[in-house]
This record gives C-alpha cells, sequence and structure tokens, in this order.
C-alpha cells in the first residue's frame, strides 16, 4: 500500500454486492408495499350500502314511503320502482319532507318532489339510486350507484 | 429596480429544484472512504456509529450478532405493533372481536400479527442469548460496568413488553396468565400474612391494585397494559438503547479480543506481544472522521486494525436484520399467534401458565407465590446486576468463558446446577413438600424452606465454594451464571411440558386427565 | 520507523483481506437472507389475494352464475357480482356475520342443483328471516367472523358455540317464537321439545322463568353455557354443549356423578327434540323488536304464568314424584318414601291450610321443594287449586288462611313416653328421628305449624288405607292417652 496522504478510492462494486443491496431493498419496499395496504378496510363495520327494502308487492303504484333508517325515499307508479337519497348533497344532512318538497335542516336547502335544488347552498341535486332484484326477488337499492333522476325499474 | 427584482424572483422559481435539494443534502454523494466517513459522523441517522470499527468486532463469534438481532426484533415489533394499532380495540368488550377481525378480514392483518408474536418470543430469546454472550466474554469489565446495568434495564423492560402485550387480546390464555401474574405481584402478602402485619403494612396488595387499578383483571387492569405497553415501555426502551449505543462507543467499543490479528482462529491476547492491547482498556474514544496512515490515534486502537463501518458494519448489520426478518416471516407465514376463547372469569384454565418465560418462576411459585415471585427474581436480577461490581478481576473482553478454566468451570456448573434443579424438581414431585407432611406449619417455613430458596442457597454454596477453591471472582462468578442459566431452561423445560391440571406432574399431555 | 511502518502495512493489508473475505460471505448471506424474504411476501401476498378459500368459491360462483344467465335478472345479477368479502353487520344482535362470503347463493332460488357451499338454503326460512336482519349464527351458532368453514365450523377450535348439527336447528326459535305459532311452520321439533318439557315434568325439579322445583339447576341460560363449565370428562362424543346434553339424557348419572336426575328413557327423536328446546333457553340481550307478540305473551305467562288448572299443575309440577298421588311408594332411585297425597284417608282428616302449608313451605330435609312464590313460583291462587285438586274438593283462600290450632287445649301428652312409644312402634317405617325412612318425615316445620292435633291422631288411630300406615288404635293396641303423648313427641322433633 502506498503511503499517499490522499484518501483511497472505493473499491469498485462488485456484483454480489449490488445484488444483496438490491434484493435488500425489493425487500424493505416490498414489505412496506404489503403494509401500507393494512390500513384500508376490506370490509367496513357496518351495514352495506346496498340494501332491500322489501318485495315488489309491498310498493303498488302510487307508493311514496320513506325509509329512515336507510335515508332513502322508494316511489312507485306504472313505470316500475325508483329510489332517492336523502342525503343532502351539500354536507350530508339529512333532508326531511316539506309538503312535496324536501328542506335541510342544517343550512336552509331546499329540493323540489324530484330532488332538483330550489334554493340554497346544494350544489347538486339529490341523488337517484339505482333499483335492482337479488336472486329471490326483493328490491335492492345500492347507495353507491346513482342513476338519472326518475329512473324506475321494472319489477 | 422592478426587472432586476422580477429577474432575481424568475431566477429563483428557475433554480427550485437544485436549490431544494442542496438545502436538503450537505454533502454530495460519498466517493471515497473518507467521504462516507464524513457522512457517517455527521448524518443524524448514522452518527451513532463510529465511523471506523475493529475488525474483530465484526467477527460473527465476537457477538453472536445478538444484539443487532435484538435491535431489529424491536424494530420488526414496533412497525407491526403500529399496523396492529390501527385496528385493535383496548375495550373488554372489543378487545377480542377485533384480534378475530385482524386475523380474518384486515389485509395482510394475520400475517402481521403472527409477525408480531413470533418476533416477540424471539426477541426475548435472543435478549437472554445476549446476556450470556456478553457475561461470557467478560464485556461487562471495567469500563463497562454501566452498560451491563443499562443492558439489565433493558432485559426487564423486554419481559415487561412482551407480558404487557400477553393480555391485549383478552383471551382465556391472557386472562388467566395476567391473573397469575398480578397475583405474583401481590405476593408479599404472603409473607406480611404469616408475620400477622397485612393490615398496616401491605406492599403485595399495592403493587397489585397499581398493576390492576382494581382487585381483579378487567377494563382499569387493560387499559393500564394497554398504556404501557405500546407507549411507556417503548419508550424506555428506545431511551435505554441509545444510552447502550452510546456507551458502547464510549467505553471502547465492542468487547473483543485483543491482540495481533490473525487470519486463522481468534486473537488470543498474548501480553506483551508486540501490538498487544495496554493493561489499561481506553476510557474514550473520539471522533474519528479519516484515518491517515502512520499517525498514531491518541486512543491506542491501532487504525490498522479497524474497517470503515460504511460499508462493512452496515451491510453487516442489514444482513443481520434481514435474517430476523426473513425468520420472522417464515415462522408467521407458517404458524398461527393462539387465540383461545373469550375471556371467562368463571371458567378458570386448567392448567393456567404464565408466558414460557415466567413458567420457571411459576414452577417455584407452585411452593411459595411470595418465594418464586419476588425473591428469586429479586435476587437474580440484583446478583446479575451486582457481577460487573463484585468481579473486579482485571481481564480483556472476548474470550469466552475467560479460556480453559473458565470453561471446565462451567462444563461442572452445568452439571451440578442441572443435577439440582432436577432434584428441586423431582424431590417434592415424588415426596411432596412440607405443607404435606406438616398441614399446619406456618407459611413463614415454606418460604424459608422452599424449594426455590434452598436452589438459589445450592448455587450461591456452590459459586462461594468455587470462589474459595480457585481464588478467582471470574470463575466463581461463571460458576454462578452457568447455574442459574441452565436452571432457567430445566425449570422452563418443566414447566412448560411437564406440568398438567392442577399444576400435576405429567411425562406427556396425553396422559392428563380429563376434567 | 520504516520497519514499524511496513509491519503496519502488513498488518493493514491482512486486515483488509479478512474484512473482504467476511465482507464475501456477508454480501452472500444478505443475498439470501433477502431473496427468501421475498419469497415470504409474495408467498403471504398469494396466500391472501389469490388462494384465499373464500375467493376460490367466488370465482367458482361467478361461473356458475354465468352459466344460469339465462334472463334480464339473471345476467344483471351476474354483471353486479363482484369478488370481495361479503358480511352481514347486525349491531342489535351484536353480529357480524361472514357466511355470506361463501355461501354466496344461499337467496338464489336458482341453486338447487349445486353443491354446497354455492346451494341454495333449504325450506322457507329465509323467506321469512332476511339474512340482513337475522345474520346465520343466530340459528346455526358457528364463529360468524370467520373466513374458512373450519373456522367457521369452530369444532375444536376454542369456541364456545361451534356450529350445530342440522338435526338441531330448529334450538333458536323459541327465542323468537311462541311452539304454538311454529309447530307447523318450520318449527315442528322445537314445538315437540317444549311439549316433552311440560309433559316428563322437568319443571318438578328444574327452574325454568318463574317457575318449578329446586333439586336440579336452573336452566334459563342452559343454551348458553359455555363447554369449559360443564363436566366433560365422561363425554364420549365431541366435547360441545349439544351432544353433553344428548348425552347427559341418556346416561345423567354417568355425565354428572351425583347426579339425582332419574334418566328420562328417551327415545332417538324424542332426545333431538328436548336437546333442541333447552338449546332455546338463553338469557341474552335480544331487541323486542325481534320476538313476536306470541313470543312476547310467553315471556309474559313465564313472569306471570298461565292460569292452568289444579289438576294442570298436579300433572306438570308434582306427579314427577306422586304420581297420581292415590298411592304411597318408596322411590328406590331417590331411596325416599314418597306419600300418598290424594289417598282416601289423607283427603278425609287433613285440612286445606295443612295441604296448602306443605306445598307452599316444602318438606324441608326431603325431597318435596318449596313451591311458594318465594323459592318454587306459585302464587297463593295456584296452590289454592292444587290443594282444592288434592282434597278432591274446592277450598276457598279463606279456607286455608283459617289456621287449625296446632294444640287441642288440654290435651298436652308426656313428651318422654312419647319417645319410648315411638320408638318401639313407629321408628321402623319413619325413622328414629322422624326423618323419614319407607314412611314420610314428620319432622317438618309445615308439619308442626299446620297439622291440627286431629289430623294427627286421626292419622295414628286410623292408619292409612291403601298404604303400609296401620290403624294404630286397632292392630297396635294404642289408647287415646297413647296417641296424645305420641303427638307430644312429634311436635317436639327437631
Amino acid at each position: 500500500m502506498s503511503n499517499r496522504l490522499e484518501p483511497e478510492p472505493i473499491p469498485r462494486r462488485d456484483f454480489l454486492g449490488l445484488a444483496g443491496i438490491w434484493a435488500a431493498g425489493v425487500a424493505i419496499f416490498g414489505s412496506i408495499a404489503g403494509m401500507a395496504r393494512l390500513p384500508k378496510p376490506s370490509v367496513l363495520p357496518e351495514a352495506g350500502h346496498r340494501f332491500r327494502v322489501g318485495r315488489p308487492e309491498e310498493f303498488p303504484a302510487g307508493s311514496n314511503v320513506l325509509i329512515a333508517e336507510r335515508n332513502v325515499r322508494v316511489i312507485a307508479d306504472a313505470r316500475g320502482v325508483a329510489a332517492m337519497s336523502l342525503v343532502c348533497t351539500h354536507l350530508g344532512c339529512i333532508v326531511a319532507p316539506d309538503g312535496m318538497d324536501f328542506a335541510c335542516p342544517c343550512h336552509g336547502s331546499k329540493f323540489g318532489h324530484g330532488g332538483e335544488v330550489v334554493k340554497g347552498p346544494a350544489p347538486r341535486p339529490l341523488r337517484w339510486l339505482e333499483v335492482s332484484q337479488a336472486a329471490d326477488g326483493s328490491l335492492v337499492v345500492d347507495a353507491d350507484r346513482e342513476v338519472e333522476p326518475w329512473t324506475f325499474y321494472k319489477a | 429596480m422592478q426587472n432586476a427584482g422580477l429577474a432575481a424572483f424568475f431566477e429563483n422559481v428557475r433554480n427550485l429544484p437544485a436549490s431544494l435539494k442542496g438545502s436538503f443534502v450537505r454533502q454530495g454523494p460519498a466517493v471515497s472512504d473518507r467521504a462516507r466517513s464524513q457522512t457517517v459522523f455527521s448524518n443524524v441517522f448514522l452518527h451513532l456509529h463510529s465511523t471506523r470499527v475493529h475488525i474483530r468486532s465484526l467477527r460473527f463469534s465476537t457477538t453472536m450478532a445478538m444484539g443487532i438481532a435484538s435491535l431489529s426484533l424491536f424494530i420488526i415489533l414496533t412497525v407491526t405493533g403500529i399496523l396492529l394499532m390501527v385496528y385493535y380495540k383496548p375495550s373488554v368488550d372489543q378487545a377480542y372481536d377485533s384480534i378475530k377481525d385482524i386475523h380474518y378480514v384486515v389485509p395482510t392483518g394475520r400475517f402481521i400479527r403472527n409477525i408480531h408474536r413470533w418476533a416477540a418470543h424471539l426477541m426475548v430469546v435472543t435478549v437472554l442469548i445476549h446476556m450470556a454472550r456478553v457475561f461470557a466474554t467478560a464485556s461487562y469489565k471495567r469500563p463497562r460496568e454501566f452498560n451491563w446495568l443499562v443492558g439489565m434495564g433493558l432485559f426487564v423492560l423486554t419481559l415487561g413488553l412482551s407480558f404487557t402485550g400477553y393480555l391485549l387480546p383478552w383471551d382465556q390464555l391472557a386472562y388467566w396468565a395476567i391473573t397469575i401474574g398480578a397475583n405474583i405481584a401481590g405476593s408479599p402478602s404472603e409473607l406480611t400474612d404469616a408475620l400477622g402485619i397485612t393490615s398496616s403494612f401491605d406492599p403485595g396488595g399495592f403493587q397489585k391494585r397499581l398493576l390492576l387499578g382494581a382487585n381483579s383483571v378487567g377494563q382499569e387492569a387493560l387499559t393500564r397494559f394497554y398504556l404501557l405497553h405500546v407507549v411507556v415501555l417503548p419508550l424506555a426502551l428506545t431511551g435505554l438503547v441509545a444510552l447502550h449505543f452510546w456507551r458502547i462507543r464510549k467505553d471502547g467499543g465492542l468487547g473483543r479480543p485483543e491482540g495481533p490479528p490473525t487470519t486463522a482462529g481468534k486473537g488470543a491476547a498474548v501480553p506483551g506481544s508486540p501490538g498487544s492491547a495496554p493493561s489499561e482498556s481506553p476510557r474514550k474514544t473520539y471522533g474519528l472522521m479519516c484515518i491517515v496512515r502512520d499517525r498514531k490515534s491518541a486512543t491506542n486502537i491501532d487504525p490498522a486494525d479497524t474497517v470503515p463501518s460504511w460499508p462493512h458494519l452496515m451491510r453487516a448489520e442489514l444482513f443481520v436484520m434481514m435474517v430476523c426478518a426473513a425468520i420472522s416471516l417464515a415462522l408467521g407465514l407458517v404458524s398461527n399467534a393462539p387465540l383461545k376463547e373469550l375471556a371467562n372469569p368463571g371458567v378458570p384454565e386448567n392448567p393456567a401458565k404464565a408466558p414460557w418465560y415466567f413458567l420457571g418462576l411459576q414452577e417455584m411459585v407452585s411452593y411459595s407465590a411470595f418465594v418464586g415471585g419476588m425473591v428469586v427474581p429479586l435476587i437474580a436480577l440484583v446478583g446479575l446486576a451486582l457481577i460487573p461490581y463484585l468481579d473486579r478481576e482485571r481481564e480483556e473482553a472476548g474470550i469466552y468463558l475467560s479460556g480453559g478454566r473458565g470453561r471446565r468451570v462451567a462444563w461442572q456448573s452445568l452439571l451440578f446446577g442441572a443435577v439440582a434443579a432436577v432434584l428441586a424438581v423431582a424431590i417434592p414431585v415424588r415426596f411432596g413438600w412440607l405443607r404435606t407432611w406438616f398441614p399446619s406449619i406456618s407459611q413463614l417455613w415454606i418460604i424459608v424452606i422452599s424449594p426455590g430458596t434452598l436452589l438459589t442457597a445450592a448455587y450461591a454454596a456452590w459459586s462461594l465454594w468455587v470462589l474459595k477453591r480457585s481464588g478467582s471472582t471470574r470463575l466463581s462468578a461463571i460458576a454462578l451464571f452457568t447455574c442459574f442459566l441452565i436452571g432457567f431452561v430445566i425449570l422452563t423445560y418443566v414447566g412448560s411440558e411437564l406440568r398438567g391440571p392442577n399444576w400435576g406432574f405429567y411425562w406427556s399431555e396425553g396422559s392428563w386427565p380429563v376434567h | 520507523m520504516g520497519e514499524a511502518m511496513d509491519k503496519s502495512n502488513r498488518l493493514a493489508a491482512e486486515i483488509r483481506k479478512e474484512a473482504l473475505r467476511r465482507d464475501r460471505r456477508v454480501k452472500i448471506g444478505l443475498l439470501c437472507a433477502s431473496l427468501i424474504t421475498i419469497a415470504l411476501l409474495a408467498a403471504a401476498a398469494l396466500r391472501e389475494n389469490v388462494f384465499a378459500p373464500w375467493r376460490l368459491y367466488q370465482r367458482q360462483y361467478a361461473r356458475i352464475l354465468a352459466e344460469k344467465a339465462r334472463d334480464d335478472r339473471g345476467r344483471a345479477l351476474e354483471r353486479d357480482f363482484r369478488v370481495e368479502m361479503k358480511q352481514v353487520v347486525l349491531p342489535e344482535l351484536e353480529t357480524i356475520d361472514r357466511c355470506v362470503s361463501c355461501h354466496n347463493g344461499i337467496d338464489d332460488p336458482r341453486m338447487t342443483d349445486v353443491g354446497n357451499p354455492h346451494a341454495v338454503h333449504p325450506g322457507r326460512y329465509l323467506e321469512w328471516h332476511e339474512p340482513n336482519r337475522f345474520g346465520c349464527t343466530l340459528c346455526h351458532r358457528g364463529q360468524g367472523r370467520a373466513m374458512t368453514f373450519e373456522d367457521a365450523k369452530a369444532e375444536g377450535r376454542h369456541w364456545d358455540y361451534p356450529l350445530l348439527p342440522a338435526e338441531l336447528s330448529q334450538s333458536s326459535c323459541g327465542l323468537c317464537h311462541s311452539a304454538e305459532e311454529i309447530a307447523d311452520r318450520g318449527g315442528d321439533v322445537y314445538a315437540a321439545g317444549a311439549a316433552l318439557f311440560d309433559a316428563k315434568g322437568c319443571r318438578s325439579c328444574h327452574k325454568v322463568g318463574a317457575q318449578g322445583g329446586h333439586l336440579g339447576p336452573v336452566l334459563d341460560n342452559e343454551g348458553l353455557k359455555v363447554p369449559g363449565s360443564l363436566p366433560m370428562a365422561n363425554v364420549e362424543g365431541p366435547r360441545t354443549l349439544p351432544q353433553w346434553l344428548v348425552e347427559h339424557f341418556a346416561d345423567p348419572q354417568t355425565i354428572v356423578t351425583g347426579s339425582r336426575m332419574p334418566a328420562p328413557g328417551l327415545s332417538g327423536a324424542e332426545t333431538t327434540a328436548l336437546t333442541t328446546y333447552l338449546l332455546s333457553l338463553q338469557q341474552r340481550d335480544l331487541p323486542g323488536s325481534y320476538m313476536t307478540p306470541e313470543r312476547h305473551l310467553v315471556l309474559y305467562a313465564q313472569a306471570r304464568p298461565d292460569p292452568l288448572s289444579g289438576e294442570e299443575l298436579f300433572s306438570r309440577f308434582c306427579s314427577t314424584c306422586h304420581d297420581t298421588g292415590l298411592f304411597g311408594r318408596y322411590d328406590r332411585f331417590f331411596e325416599t318414601f314418597i306419600p300418598a297425597v290424594r289417598g282416601e284417608s289423607f283427603r278425609a282428616s287433613a285440612d286445606p291450610g295443612y295441604v296448602a302449608a306443605n306445598i307452599r313451605q316444602g318438606r324441608a330435609g326431603t325431597i318435596m321443594p318449596a313451591w311458594g312464590s318465594a323459592a318454587g313460583g306459585m302464587t297463593e291462587e295456584e296452590i289454592r287449586k292444587l290443594t282444592s285438586y288434592i282434597l278432591g274438593r274446592e277450598v276457598s283462600l279463606e279456607e286455608i288462611a283459617a289456621n287449625a290450632p296446632a294444640v287441642v287445649a288440654g290435651a298436652a301428652g308426656d313428651a318422654g313416653r312419647g319417645a319410648a312409644l315411638f320408638l318401639k312402634n313407629c321408628s321402623g317405617c319413619h325413622g328414629a328421628d322422624g326423618k323419614g325412612k319407607i314412611a314420610p318425615s314428620l319432622n317438618s316445620p309445615a308439619l308442626r305449624e299446620n297439622a291440627s292435633d286431629a289430623f294427627l291422631r286421626q292419622a295414628i288411630a286410623d292408619g292409612r288405607r291403601n298404604t303400609a300406615m296401620p290403624a294404630w288404635r286397632v292392630a297396635g293396641g294404642l289408647t287415646g292417652s297413647d296417641i296424645r303423648d305420641l303427638i307430644a313427641h312429634i311436635r317436639s322433633l327437631p
């Protein structure tokens, strides 16, 4: 070895060393990626977004039923059955019926008979939800699937 | 004027990437050993390392990597523990169900929980082996006595963490194990009852109520144990770990055999040979950034004996961490952490067993709670803590069992300790003990003459005899430590495998009676 | 100086070589450990995200849906089916049931020709009990939160309530229904069990609700007993609660050492029915909205029992031991004498107050329990009806309340002489201490406080027809004063 005062250069990286470091890196990265999946729950500890509202016979033409525990209103006529959400589109309070219309107690939004915004800070009309049928014939409302207003499902 | 200001502004915006990076990275990439040393020295995360390490510190046989293994497992436990905290609920109504959900539906939950449980068991094992290694290589001697005490503190904290975590699933295993543990904390009342003074002086009751927040295990206990497990003990442990590493630096590095380095075998110290260590280990290291050839440092560590930490030490540390991770993951993949029925105060587990590392104590507790729960552990801890202060012979660290004589003493002590432990179990099993023969004898007699006390006394007597015969405190320390080690192993085995319902002795689980 | 430097350089070179050699081993080790870690991570990821059993079942089900998609609704179901964890969350029942993660076809009437777990639920039970409101474990037990079949079945898996055998599925019907309303609507086994419980007179010894005897344990929560609290040493089958009940019915003495329960002698179907009924006896906080009106009436009636007739009361609570009550008998099982409480002579001489007192207080020291409202749960009206039935004539509450004087004035006898007479004549059957041997006990408070002298005199003098009690005036030659002394002694028995 020379007796220099210069710092010695780093020896050339070998394949083995690089492979080791990179493998370790992948292992660590893989662990982090795996762990990052944990906080997003695969099931929610609450009642689901798809729920049955009853059998088609329970909603004859002319029905206008408010299902309070699901925050949904189900109406039926000759065209079939439709469901409208009662969750105010402003900040999520539950609207109350006001004659034929709906009023939100939180910030004063008002919605018409079909959910259209009549007044108030609400930016969008009330959502209409998809209605379908389960295998045994009961009507199912899906709160995560929005449809055009006045979309009816023919049972 | 405005133009210059605007120009400067836009110039700064253009330079953002470079100036951001420049403010964050104080040095360029390390392109030489000196630059690497500089980085290690000045980086907030890395500067706990010294810039160079002695070549023999890196040898596997010097440390068996147990210290780094313990730290790696602690990191694994912290990370998996934090993840588990996202879903675990420390309430007696919800704890059990939340663990079930972690196992069944939480993404990666089952795997993470298994890893956490296995790493916890492994950490207790590595910490024990680490303590044995440090003792065997006499790495507790001056100037490292205080670090030995810090290590004892870490040992107690590790057991505490494992014990507090044991309760959290709130199943039958947890509930009854902690009931036993709390009653052990309350065991001084055995002594105060026998003396008739409990109504005025009740440390046992005090300890138990402090632990449980009530008279029996319930929501209060769960809250306290949770608090201890996730906040108090981890913080304390982190603090002590930092102190532990800092003291290694200040005490002159890891205990290792001195003497000229050889390419084959351990370098045995031959006092007086060229290059051998002086009789006084240095008390302080200096931070060195770079070694220049042929200038001896004031610390008497020959720079030629050292290699840069980056890459050698850090690569070795990463290797050990990866091995620990691989083992924890493998165990977590194939073996599920146990979960029994929901905790039911009306249905005691039979046999109700403490966590494995306390089973040796539970063996002794079965004769006298006070002896097994308080006396023997205290004697053991105090005895261990005092070793560096009672064994002051000058000796260099790093030679296992200090050479031939030490090894002989160790073997003899192993034999003696094993026989004594087996007798301490076999005699009461076969013949009963004091209360079998004298049913109304005062509990004081049982405390004084209990298998645990007698075993401890036997070990102490053996160690004193070795001291007298050999004239060396180190050899007598080896004798005592080895006895306790083998006693611990044997009693733990007995408590784990040979004890069945009502703590009866059974050679195998197949012969347990059905209740 | 140069020499030292050379030596130093040589040492440095050796150190370097050793470091490099060690390095090489560490690099190989790091590579291997990292690769192993990566492989383990991959294995864990695959196990959870590809090979999890519920995913396999759901993929199978998706294929079945595709095959069966013949109309709009079928196609919509196929399109909407997602492979994901599914569960039913019921906060009111404190339940989360994940059975539907594998049993996807449970409510699809088309799934009749596919095997489990895809098959449709048998019977009309799901029509009556929507899964989203009832879940599955309410009726079937098992570990609802599990995601594999073995864990859900939970046999030998440290779970207190494993999946019920199919024949016991009706065991929860009684939580919400009365036996009558479901007897021919899917609850036949349960209804049979409820009827058997009455017919076999189980309430003579076991209390359920407000009424019952105290010889055996209270059964209000029998359906929720954890296996750890039961003696399982002699159970031959799996160590579960239903199995314990079944084997206990077959042979109570083997299952519970020292048991005083006679074997009920049930057939296989009867055992199933009675076990079903017992499993439905659960003390749990079921929300009232889950129970039918008929069930509410049952609960009300349990707290305020039905107005049964005297004969029905006798049949339900008394006849297990007293049979028809017309004849006294020695019961070999209980090793005790059971008196004829409806016998001719007893009827002729006993006052209503005496009979009612015996019923209300029981006979301490014997197996006759106390049936009064504080103990067995009978109201005074029920005791009156029972008394009427026993005596064969209607008695009123006032008659019962009127206490017969215990001692006729001036008729006190010599207890010392009476003791000698008792020892000679009576102790052979009634026991030296009057505790009863092959004849009824004479030392209970009920007798002391309520039996009139006339009653006792008549019993001793004229005996009891159709029993072993002789007429001592005739056969035994006792005089009137002998009898008075005997009575005095009897009254002094401790």
